[in-house]
């Protein structure tokens, strides 16, 4: 039953997205279990087969996908599942197929510069630089956070509560703050 | 009344302090609402009297949950307690004259805390995912194993203890260590995330006459 109103509410979502928000493409078969926020003017692009779910036992965490700029663009893969996850863009998120997020938040900005004006945007900051990519079949842990010019490998996994501040290779374990490897997965 | 004001029994302290006294009171009630509560509808949790309920308290589902005698949840950063179980065999079991306050527990194998221990914003989790059973990645994500905290152990803020972990009685975890899997002793201060140094409290309270 859980399952056909989330379908319900996914194909509604989508629907209302191809008539008034012309900036969310969301591919088929998504399934809203949660509420989840979609807010900005920038790309956000969504593929086949995402599930949308809150963390149990948590009922104030919902799943936040935003772009600060017009120019900010959201790609994520087939088969995501995003588990109360917050992601906040200003210049270029893009994530793999089968990823896997829980109640962590990834931002690829530090909204304002260090200066004493505090001026925002950052002038230093530039899509190259900041960009993150996370790779096919990626585990994120509840409680991490994934800071700005970080790129993490394909198979790799974030355990809960740690900090990615530098780049993640292929197929190990991080974990801590910051975020270093615990084990390299066989 | 003079008789009252000097004696320190129960009633002599709520007349000298009756703002407190009426706070207390309504946690009890608040924690007898839910013995009740959870006891009439659900079999598979048992919370025993006295337990005191500052804050909300939220266990859910499938598994076994039992909390000891004279526990109380405090109000913390986050909510009061919450224990979540996300197997049929879950077992979590909290020992007696606990203080937990923005403590949450997610446990798919088992979890047990033992006597007097302490705890603030902080996480338990036996698993690196939450929802491990239903990524599809099969044996991938690493399978959950156990935890066990001694007796009088203190969680502080923030601080997390992921999978496997078994931890002394007596220990300390101070503000945002989180510890994967690690075997720590008896009487130490945690540190660091991921926490590889541990310190003996004995040498630092050797020390405290010096610094």
């Amino acid at each position: 039953m859980r399952d056909i109103l989330a379908r319900f509410r996914g194909a509604l979502f989508t629907a209302l997205c191809r008539l008034f928000r012309k900036n969310i493409r969301i591919g088929k078969g998504l399934r809203l279990y949660r509420r989840w926020r979609l807010y900005g003017k920038g790309p956000i692009r969504i593929g086949d087969n995402c599930r949308v779910d809150g963390i149990l036992g948590d009922t104030r965490q919902y799943t936040c996908i935003d772009t600060g700029a017009p120019s900010a663009s959201v790609d994520i893969g087939d088969n995501a599942r995003l588990y109360a996850a917050k992601i906040w863009s200003q210049f270029s998120i893009r994530m793999g197929n089968d990823v896997f997020i829980e109640e962590s938040s990834i931002v690829d900005t530090d909204f304002h510069s260090i200066d004493r004006q505090r001026t925002t945007p950052d002038p230093h900051e530039t899509l190259d630089k900041n960009r993150i990519v996370i790779g096919d079949r990626v585990c994120i842990g509840s409680r991490s956070i994934v800071t700005k010019r970080v790129t993490i490998g394909d198979d790799a996994m974030v355990a809960p509560g740690s900090i990615v501040a530098r780049s993640v290779p292929a197929g190990c374990v991080v974990g801590g703050n910051p975020a270093k490897i615990i084990e390299p997965d066989a | 009344m003079r008789f009252l004001r000097r004696t320190g029994s129960l009633v002599g302290k709520a007349y000298r302090d009756p703002k407190t006294a009426f706070r207390v009171g309504k946690a009890l009630l608040r924690g007898a609402w839910y013995i009740a509560r959870y006891s009439l509808f659900s079999r598979r949790i048992k919370i025993s009297f006295p337990f005191k309920a500052y804050a909300r308290v939220t266990l859910k589902g499938p598994g076994t949950i039992s909390i000891g005698k004279g526990c109380s949840v405090y109000w913390n950063v986050f909510d009061g307690l919450t224990v979540v179980t996300l197997a049929d065999d879950a077992r979590v079991s909290i020992g007696e004259r606990c203080g937990l306050g923005g403590l949450t527990i997610r446990c798919s194998t088992s979890v047990t805390l033992g006597d007097n221990c302490l705890a603030a914003n902080s996480l338990v989790q036996d698993g690196f995912m939450v929802n491990q059973n239903q990524a599809g990645y099969g044996d991938r994500i690493p399978a959950p194993q156990p935890i066990v905290l001694g007796n009088n152990v203190w969680l502080c803020g923030q601080s997390g203890v992921v999978r496997g972990s078994r931890i002394g009685d007596d220990c300390v975890l101070s503000r945002g260590s989180m510890t994967f899997g690690s075997e720590i002793g008896k009487f130490q201060l945690v540190m660091g995330s991921p926490s590889g140094v541990t310190m003996p409290i004995e040498r630092l309270l050797a020390l405290k006459g010096i610094l």
